[in-house]
């Protein structure tokens, strides 16, 4: 099988990527692989704006008809918009999931975290 | 253990561990293949299963020593659902009676409790023929048969193509002794699906010999294919028999689970005047005592995470009782699910609650089936 790896995003283990946005704030998703591991999403559990997330920690989860999925964030911050299309639409998830994201978060330990995470090429490689 | 068809499910399809085998947990989607059930046909391998042959003058004695229901009036050609319960009323198995000959059963009970049940059956065989001289062979045909289950709606014109042209489907709980693709086959007019169709044992097939096994298999596939048939794993397997409302062996019955607790002591599964049966004493005590918890059948509110196993449920603050099973429905679109609760909290339309991380998700009880029995299902009206 072969994954889509974007080149915008670095990517935590748990395969989840964060792409970082012009005015500061972080985008976060799963990735390809993970969306072709689950398959048919059927629910996007979204959290609530102003919930603080923890880099390395569970802080939602996606549902497909085969498993649950703890989603694990990135990076550490409070979110600050949670994609509400994914309600109605989590199939967008398999269809799109760099496109998909899940929530938007200001990061509170940008730089730090973002080291500890892979690059496209690394993260490529991990997949493999 | 891998069955007869491993080397075309991991071709095929995504494999996964159940009960100690290798198996499908689907080809291509839950959704597609739980889809092509209610509305066309799937094919699943369910040779997991076990399958003993009893035979002699004494099995329909014995047999009926060892069940709730009163199997004196499953006739020749005839199937029968029901129970083993062990001796505090509690379930050892939930398994299907087959009456193929006269003085000729074949037993069809779950992977899980593969040995327990293989050994238990011995054991009181010879226990009992220690004292009294029994007239039973019991013969474990699990590895040197293969067992498929074809179901939905279009599962009868299927089989009309693969059987010989004089033979008839069975109907519902019926039994067929026939021919597909000259391999020697009982079709029964069984499945856990909720829709009709059949399950088909295969005999002479091995692992080390599988010809007939895979003939079979790819016979059925190819004579489906202009009904759109689809090769099922466990996956859609599970989304089915919740969505009926089934219960499952190891989620929601068990050894600690009995018949009254789980809204299953009735005839004919359960006739609790026979003269006697293993658990009977239980069960008539149990049956003047308070319940304890039943088993409800439930459905989400609205999209969200689905009701999920091991999850405690609770009206408002008070906790009230625990998920058994639950899923995603593909037919309803939102989460289902069965579990037990206290019985004074057993209204019907009854809202619970289940928690998720911080949250809490609503579910409504339902009665089974959870779809609507008018668009689905074996009394489906067309």
């Amino acid at each position: 099988m072969s994954y889509k790896v974007d080149d915008s995003c670095k990517y935590y283990k748990e395969h989840q990527w964060v792409r970082v946005e012009d005015d500061g704030t972080c985008l976060i998703g799963i990735s390809d692989f993970a969306q072709q591991s689950l398959k048919d999403v059927v629910m996007v559990e979204l959290p609530e704006v102003g919930d603080t997330v923890t880099q390395g920690e569970v802080f939602t989860s996606v549902e497909s008809v085969k498993a649950v999925s703890d989603v694990f964030s990135p990076i550490s911050g409070e979110i600050a918009e949670v994609n509400e299309d994914l309600e109605d639409a989590p199939e967008n998830v398999n269809e799109d999931p760099f496109g998909s994201w899940l929530v938007r978060v200001k990061p509170s330990n940008l730089d730090a975290d973002l080291a500890n995470l892979m690059s496209p090429a690394e993260y490529e490689n991990f997949c493999a | 253990m891998q069955t007869q068809l491993y080397a075309w499910h991991a071709e095929n399809g995504d494999i996964v561990d159940f009960a100690g085998f290798q198996m499908p947990v689907m080809y291509t989607s839950i959704i597609e293949e739980h889809m092509a059930v209610r509305n066309a046909v799937g094919l699943f391998d369910v040779s997991h299963m076990g399958r003993m042959w009893i035979q002699g003058k004494d099995s329909e004695k014995f047999l009926n020593a060892l069940v709730p229901r009163d199997l004196s009036k499953t006739n020749v050609g005839r199937a029968s659902y029901t129970f083993l319960l062990n001796e505090l009323g509690g379930f050892r198995d939930d398994l299907v009676f087959e009456h193929i000959e006269e003085n000729k059963w074949l037993l069809v009970w779950n992977a899980g409790n593969y040995e327990k049940i293989l050994h238990w059956i011995k054991l009181l065989s010879a226990l009992i023929n220690h004292f009294s001289k029994l007239d039973i062979e019991i013969i474990n045909i699990s590895s040197s048969s293969a067992m498929y289950a074809l179901q939905g709606p279009k599962a009868e014109a299927v089989l009309k193509r693969v059987i010989p042209e004089n033979a008839t489907p069975p109907s519902s709980w019926n039994v067929l002794q026939t021919t597909i693709d000259s391999c020697d086959v009982i079709v029964s007019g069984t499945g856990y699906t909720g829709e009709s169709g059949y399950e088909i044992i295969v005999f002479n097939t091995s692992n080390e010999e599988n010809t007939n096994a895979v003939n079979v298999w790819t016979k059925l596939l190819v004579e489906g294919k202009q009904f759109n048939i689809k090769p099922c794993g466990l996956g859609a397997r599970d989304s089915l028999r919740l969505e009926a409302g089934y219960h499952l062996y190891g989620n929601d019955i068990s050894e600690c689970i009995n018949p009254l607790e789980a809204d299953l002591f009735f005839p004919p599964f359960i006739h609790i005047n026979k003269s006697s049966f293993i658990g009977k004493p239980q069960l008539e005590m149990l049956k003047e005592k308070p319940l304890q918890k039943i088993r409800v059948g439930l459905i989400s509110m609205k999209r969200g995470p689905s009701p999920r196993s091991g999850l405690k449920l609770f009206q408002g603050e008070k906790e009230i009782g625990v998920i058994s099973s639950g899923g995603f429905s593909p037919i309803l679109n939102i989460g289902i699910g069965m579990g037990y609760i206290l019985p004074e909290h057993n209204v019907e339309n009854g809202i619970l609650q289940f928690q998720v991380r911080n949250k809490m998700h609503d579910v409504k009880i339902q009665k089974y089936p959870l779809y609507d029995p008018d668009m689905y299902g074996k009394s489906r009206k067309d």
